[in-house]
């Protein structure tokens, strides 16, 4: 077989079948118009390859001159599609230039038509033959169109638009694409351009050869598109293990959320629809197969917190999106169960809620938890003002009572002798020394509740000062918090057991607390904050010392606080203080006030360190 | 002690009250007899004992009604004022329906303590 045939062939089936494969592909994916478009330029090529090799194998002028008329049409295909290929692939080129260069070229395709044997001659007189790669091939020669120049300018017209749209791509940063698809077309296109003119008007004697031209500018968008179904390929494959990485994340998460007994539903407002996953279905007590509706699910909240729960939901859609909300679910089975939920609202463009989505858990085991610690400390705050100060205060006012009563009477017996004409004054000075009596008894009513204190057994054991003030500071803190004051807790590390009866303790610490908090909330200063801090006293005791940031304590009440009945509280009995000291010296410890220089009070006691042997 | 004046024994446990009141009652007029208990005032009293009982309605050791019931069983028996704390009225209800003439507040203002009707006619 001849060289020629086997190039010409070669070049042409090359084509075919990267024609062939991007067909296949734009058959699969019929959005990749750029493959559709590289199929027409390969095809074409290859078909205008043939056209040549039959030119050069022409035996009469005739056949010559038809076959090249009908290798305009691949021509025009050819350069019709390069140019939306490159629009396409390139994403830039002006529009006018495409149009004006497929308008030329259309136009030539019909000259070629309409005059002459086709575009290039008016008629082929003879064949002339030229030596090629060592054989003889056809050449024409004979009278030329002179239309052929429309054809020419189309040449140029696509040349420029080419041009134009790389150089575009190039300064866009498309760089690679620039060059090796526009860089690529305008070379081969430039080299086409200059050969077959010259050959057509007679000035280079050899063959038409456009077509090896066109095959430089199909491999290079094959190269192109090639490599681009590569990285399909390869971002499919990255993208199946993504979605393996994703299943995997997925699976991690609902292990979590079931692990965490977390129900997770999702409402969607635009079609009115709520998925939920069977965790929160069980939770709420719906079937996995009943469908949800919002007022269904209402139906179960406890009625008293319902309308905190649509308000939250509401708030929510008009806010940042967040809402977090507890509330009591009352099921079908009468079973009552607190809920504690979070979730997000999403909204469009238009900040209109479209979605919301939201986690719930059963959180009825700390909400009892709660509850008792509530109830317990509302029962160890009534336990101690009732127990402790309230039964003192009120032997103390019966123990008070008796005498002054007494008083009351005596002295209305003497204003009744007194109205006699001559009253008895032995009688009198009897009744008065009575009075002083009972005085007297009403005096020392004080100092026998301290004696009485003093004498009830106290149940010292080493007692753990975190423990103790960790217990009180848990029994004020809601209402601490309740009153916007910060309860601060700063204990040294280390420090060794006291010995202490740990209810009256409590009580002493609980009684501070309160009035620090209190005298907080009298001075309604900025920074609102009660703290407790415990500290080695000497080798022997401990000192913890409650502070606030009150307004302090005048200097001239600093000792009287102690003294039973001062009070400044309106409410107050001024029996706190008094039976604080009280005990904190039944335990041989110091109770005492001072004012701290940046303002507020400091109540300090000191509590002996538990025995060596005694420790737990 | 004048045999022939009316004679109050009054019953409380507190001893401050029972002197001011033996002083209030004789400045008005009346022969005074205390007793800590009403236990004590069982003891001592005997067939010729007159007079009215004057009793602290809360008592410890014996009550109300034991002292009621006791007083009832002689061939004479006493009328009884008892004294109550202030609003004590469930329990003067029921110390009236047992048998009671009347009953004082303990703080009673003297005057009334003299003006009481019954108190008088008792007496």
């Amino acid at each position: 077989m001849s060289p020629i045939t086997i190039i010409w062939s070669m070049n042409a089936s090359a084509c075919l079948t990267l024609a062939a494969i991007n067909f296949l592909f734009w058959c699969r994916n019929r959005k990749a118009w750029a493959n559709l478009l590289f199929f027409v330029t390969a095809t074409s090529t290859a078909a205008f390859a043939f056209c040549e090799l039959w030119m050069m194998r022409a035996d009469t002028p005739g056949e010559f001159a038809t076959v090249l008329k009908w290798g305009h049409v691949a021509v025009w295909l050819l350069l019709v599609s390069l140019i939306w290929f490159v629009r396409f692939y390139l994403k830039t080129g002006r529009l006018w230039l495409a149009w004006t260069a497929c308008g030329l070229r259309t136009l030539a395709l019909l000259l070629n038509f309409l005059t002459g044997q086709n575009l290039n001659y008016r008629e082929i007189l003879h064949l002339g033959h030229v030596k090629l790669l060592g054989e003889s091939v056809a050449i024409a020669e004979g009278v030329r169109n002179p239309w052929m120049l429309v054809g020419q300018l189309s040449l140029v017209a696509w040349l420029i638009f080419t041009a134009d749209a790389s150089i575009t791509a190039w300064r866009r940063g498309d760089r690679h694409r620039a060059l090796t698809v526009g860089g690529s077309i305008v070379f081969f296109a430039l080299i086409s351009s200059l050969q077959a003119p010259l050959v057509l008007w007679g000035i280079l004697r050899m063959p038409i050869s456009a077509s090896l031209f066109f095959t430089g500018m199909v491999a290079a968008m094959g190269y192109e598109l090639g490599s681009e179904m590569l990285r399909a390929f390869q971002l499919d494959g990255k993208l199946q293990a993504s979605e393996a990485g994703l299943h995997e994340i997925e699976e991690r998460m609902r292990l979590a959320v079931e692990g965490a007994e977390f129900g997770i539903w999702i409402r969607d407002l635009v079609r009115n629809e709520i998925w939920a996953t069977d965790k929160w279905r069980e939770l709420f007590g719906f079937p996995r197969t009943e469908r949800l509706e919002l007022d269904k699910i209402l139906d179960r909240v406890h009625s008293e917190d319902r309308v905190v729960f649509r308000s939250v939901l509401e708030k929510a859609a008009e806010g940042d999106g967040n809402y977090e909300a507890e509330y009591r679910l009352l099921l079908p089975s009468g079973e009552m169960r607190w809920i504690g939920s979070n979730g997000r609202v999403e909204f469009d463009g238009a900040g209109k809620p479209i979605l919301v989505r939201g986690i719930s858990h059963d959180i009825t085991e700390r909400k009892e938890a709660e509850q008792e610690t509530q109830n317990l400390r509302r029962d160890i705050t009534h336990v101690g003002r009732v127990s402790i100060m309230g039964q003192l205060a009120s032997a103390l006012a019966h123990e008070i009572n008796q005498p002054l009563g007494a008083i009351l009477r005596n002295a209305e017996a003497a204003e009744l002798y007194l109205e006699n004409a001559s009253p008895d004054l032995e009688e009198i000075r009897a009744i008065l020394a009575d009075i002083r009596k009972e005085d007297q008894r009403a005096g020392s009513v004080i100092d026998r509740m301290r004696a009485l204190l003093k004498r009830q057994n106290l149940d010292k054991r080493p007692v753990d000062v975190g423990d103790l003030v960790g217990e009180v500071v848990a029994l004020v803190r809601s209402e601490a918090a309740a009153r916007h004051v910060k309860l601060e807790v700063a204990l040294e590390d280390h420090l060794p057991a006291v010995c202490c009866d740990a209810v009256h303790l409590q009580q002493v610490l609980l009684n501070l607390i309160v009035n620090g908090i209190d005298a907080i909330g009298d001075a309604n200063v900025g920074d609102q904050r009660v703290r407790v801090t415990a500290s080695l006293h000497g080798a022997q005791a401990v000192e913890i010392t409650v502070s606030d940031s009150g307004h302090g304590i005048p200097a001239d009440k600093l000792t009287q606080i102690f003294d039973p009945f001062f009070t400044t509280k309106p409410k107050g009995m001024g029996m706190g203080l008094p039976i604080s000291r009280t005990i904190i010296e039944a335990h041989h410890g110091r109770l005492w006030a001072e004012n701290r220089p940046e303002g507020g009070a400091w109540f300090r006691f000191t509590l002996p360190i538990a025995d060596e042997g005694t420790t737990k | 002690m004048n045999e022939a004046a009316p004679i109050v024994h009054v019953v409380d446990d507190d001893a401050s009250f029972l002197a001011a009141i033996s002083w209030l009652l004789r400045a008005t007029g009346f022969s005074v007899k205390t007793y800590s208990s009403a236990q004590e005032f069982l003891d001592q009293r005997d067939a010729e004992t007159r007079g009215c009982v004057l009793a602290d309605l809360q008592m410890p050791k014996m009550n109300r009604l034991d002292l009621q019931s006791a007083l009832a069983q002689t061939p004479y028996p006493l009328p009884i004022l008892f004294l109550t704390g202030h609003g004590d009225i469930p329990s003067s209800v029921r110390a009236m329906r047992g048998g009671a003439e009347d009953f004082l507040e303990k703080t009673a203002r003297v005057i009334e303590f003299g003006s009481q009707r019954n108190w008088q006619s008792m007496v």
